[in-house]
């Protein structure tokens, strides 16, 4: 029934599928990746709303994790802020931020935001040091935007 | 009866894909399916509500030319479904393209294929393409599912050179939809395929052929390209997303694996806005079976030299910044080609080699296995059924899955003529239902030009949606229609009639039968009218419509006659006696390769 050179065709055959599953799992960690760093650049030009976006798009893409579970409560928290920051309950958003900084301590939109915050309850100095750091951290921040979304 | 049966699958498995998708009208919602939906809705309320041409588009942007709008494609075939209903219409329009794509597909494949599965294999490998497309609703790029037939009628008018005619038909559908980029992609294609013949003459003769036929099916639309033609030349594209870019990049060798991975079979199809830091287009969910055959490909079938260069030259296209190779550094060199965007439509391309690669190795590593004298046919169909049937099934239960069932608002009677409203992206459909209009729209060409000239109802300059000025006499609207409108007007003093639509040459008044000249009005239509008692009527007919809808009706003429017995004796100078290739072209390959 079969060839004398089945048995090579099927061996090629079979190593090319091994070849296939590494490569595309490598194409996907690659993208996954990539994607996670276009979040993370939209997060430090304050584009939070994009960055939720992409994050959600990663879960459904490649599937939830530690990571993405904490990137997530980050933009959700961030949008939850921003309606007290808009309503100037600074005391109350403050609060927040420092909470959240604590728990993702390099996020720059976190810093400066806690920097408007402290400026704008007169702590001058907690103001400057939030603030230059959220400069190292994301210098597209500034100038500020003007809406964060 | 035995040749039907593979057109039948076809037809079954387009009908099976088509119904899956447009299972759950809530698939509308995504992408920029509403926007395509606006322009269809536009377009049949013309034709039905007002009983004429979608010459002009008063809803969008402050009015702006409608039939010249590359998104509007009221003139072909694939429109008819329409009239019966925007959304049964749709779904019947993209029905159709699928269709048209797997038969096309398959009867250029067993051109070049040895075995009816490998040709259907090939037509449902094509059908991949369509993902992307329904997902991001980019429905003015599904015209590059006419592509295989492009090719189909260039082999075949080699033995017949009434073939030629059905390929100037397609040229022509292909741009009364607004194919610029599948055409120009097609036509790359078949002069890739001229240089497999054999023999300069015979190259000479089929890319003459070729040429009549696309210089035929150029004219048979021109009764939409010419006013598309006048309004780039008023407003110029303009792309930056070529720019700076240099023709070799070596730094994206190193991402160059994974983003053909991601192009090909990324998890979720449509367009990323970044990776791999380039706008890509991307996501065709070939499965991973597929991907490894493709892997195979180069050992089973490296004498294809032709398909290896037409796919890896179409690959490259569709990557665009994402490749070390950037071709479109250069193409945008070429005088007319400044403006090139979006390498999209080119996928269209590239799957036609693709797919047929792909059915060339399946069939040669089946003849390995089994070899010739087997029956092939239970192997060829269960691989045709499980590599390329089943994934395409899933696929479109994915996206459905992904996309549930949600129902679109209800359509409203048309209000007011003109009446436009800001509208976000989401909220485009249900006021174009209402015949609210959007002035949010996409539409990059001409946006920045004429939204400033846009006057809101809520704005304090808004006047009305036509108004005298100054102000003191009367105006009677007598009858309203999109590019045709009918006033009666009386003043004691000579007044400016002013209408609340930007202002685009091609509108003429008559006034009591004389003809007026229409004027730029601070950007809107205006014609200056004496004092006295009148008719007035003004109406949107650009010359380049007219003339354009004579040549089109000409060249209709001609490819009819072309169609007849004179026609074979005509075009006989570009046809051979007997082909190397058509029927025959299978045995010819075989002996060549195997």
């Amino acid at each position: 029934m079969f060839q004398p050179r089945a048995g090579r065709y099927a061996l090629g055959a079979a190593l090319a599928l091994v070849v296939t599953l590494v490569w595309i799992n490598h194409a996907r960690r690659a993208e996954r990746a990539d994607r996670l760093e276009t979040a993370q650049a939209q997060l430090d030009r304050g584009v939070v709303h994009t960055a939720e976006t992409v994050y959600r798009s990663l879960v459904w893409d490649f599937g939830s994790d530690a990571e993405l579970e904490a990137r997530l409560r980050l933009t959700g928290a961030l949008l939850r802020i921003e309606p007290l920051l808009a309503a100037g309950q600074l005391a109350a958003a403050s609060q927040q931020l420092q909470q959240l900084d604590a728990e993702v301590p390099d996020q720059g939109l976190v810093k400066y935001l806690l920097a408007r915050c402290y400026r704008a309850l007169g702590d001058g100095e907690r103001a400057t040091r939030a603030e230059q750091a959220a400069r190292a951290l994301a210098p597209g921040l500034f100038p500020a935007p003007e809406v964060v979304r | 009866m035995r040749r039907l049966l593979p057109l039948t699958l076809c037809l079954l498995l387009a009908c099976l894909f088509t119904a899956l998708v447009f299972h759950s009208p809530g698939y509308f919602r995504l992408g920029d399916w509403d926007q395509y939906l606006t322009f269809f809705e536009i377009q049949r309320r013309s034709l039905i509500v007002y009983g004429e041409l979608p010459l002009w588009n008063p809803y969008l942007l402050g009015g702006i030319p409608g039939l010249a709008h590359p998104q509007f494609n009221c003139f072909s075939p694939y429109f008819l479904p329409l009239l019966l209903g925007l959304v049964p219409g749709t779904a019947l329009f993209y029905g159709l393209h699928v269709l048209t794509a797997a038969a096309g597909m398959y009867l250029l494949a067993r051109r070049r294929l040895q075995t009816v599965w490998g040709a259907l294999f090939a037509a449902t490998v094509y059908l991949f393409c369509f993902a992307p497309y329904l997902s991001g609703g980019v429905v003015n790029r599904m015209n590059g599912s006419l592509v295989p037939w492009l090719a189909l009628s260039m082999l075949a008018a080699r033995r017949n050179p009434r073939w030629l005619v059905v390929q100037a038909l397609v040229v022509g559908v292909i741009l009364l939809e607004g194919g610029f980029y599948a055409l120009v992609g097609g036509g790359l294609l078949l002069g890739l395929m001229c240089l497999e013949e054999r023999g300069f003459s015979r190259r000479l003769r089929i890319a003459a052929g070729t040429a009549v036929a696309f210089v035929l099916g150029i004219l048979l639309s021109s009764i939409r390209l010419l006013p598309t033609l006048e309004l780039y030349a008023r407003f110029p594209r303009s792309t930056t997303v070529y720019a700076d870019q240099p023709l070799w990049n070596a730094d994206r060798l190193a991402t160059f694996p994974d983003a053909v991975a991601a192009f090909l079979a990324a998890p979720a199809v449509g367009q990323r806005p970044l990776l791999f830091e380039q706008p890509i287009f991307l996501g065709f969910a070939l499965p991973w079976p597929l991907l490894a055959l493709l892997l195979l490909a180069p050992l089973l079938c490296f004498r294809r030299v032709g398909l290896w260069v037409q796919a890896l030259l179409f690959l490259v296209l569709c990557l665009g910044n994402a490749s070390p190779l950037n071709l479109w550094a250069l193409l945008k060199q070429l005088p007319g080609l400044h403006s090139l965007n979006l390498s999209m439509s080119l996928a269209w391309v590239l799957f036609v080699p693709l797919s047929l690669l792909l059915a060339l190795t399946l069939e040669r590593w089946w003849q390995g296995v089994l070899g010739r004298a087997r029956p092939r046919a239970v192997a060829g169909g269960l691989s045709f059924a499980l590599l390329a049937v089943a994934p395409l099934l899933v696929q479109g239960y994915d996206l459905l899955r992904r996309h549930p069932r949600a129902e679109l608002p209800p359509s409203s009677d048309a209000r007011a003529p003109f009446q436009q409203t800001r509208g976000e992206r989401m909220a485009m459909l249900p006021s174009i239902r209402a015949n609210a209009g959007v002035v949010h729209a996409y539409e990059e060409v001409i946006r920045e030009r004429l939204e400033s000239q846009v006057d809101l109802p809520a704005s304090s300059f808004y006047r009305g949606e036509w108004y005298l000025r100054p102000a003191g006499g009367s105006l009677e609207l007598l009858q309203f229609r999109p590019s045709h409108l009918r006033f009666r007007y009386h003043s004691n003093q000579p007044a400016r009639l002013v209408i609340n639509q930007n202002y685009f040459p091609g509108w003429r008044a008559r006034v009591n039968g004389e003809e007026f000249r229409v004027e730029d009005s601070n950007g809107l239509l205006g014609v200056a009218l004496p004092e006295g008692t009148f008719e007035v009527e003004l109406r949107y007919a650009p010359p380049t419509f007219v003339v354009g809808r004579w040549i089109s009706l000409g060249i209709a003429l001609v490819l009819l006659l072309l169609a007849t017995k004179v026609g074979h004796r005509v075009l006989r100078p570009f046809a051979f006696a007997t082909s190397p290739h058509g029927p025959e072209d299978r045995q010819h390959v075989e002996s060549r390769e195997l």
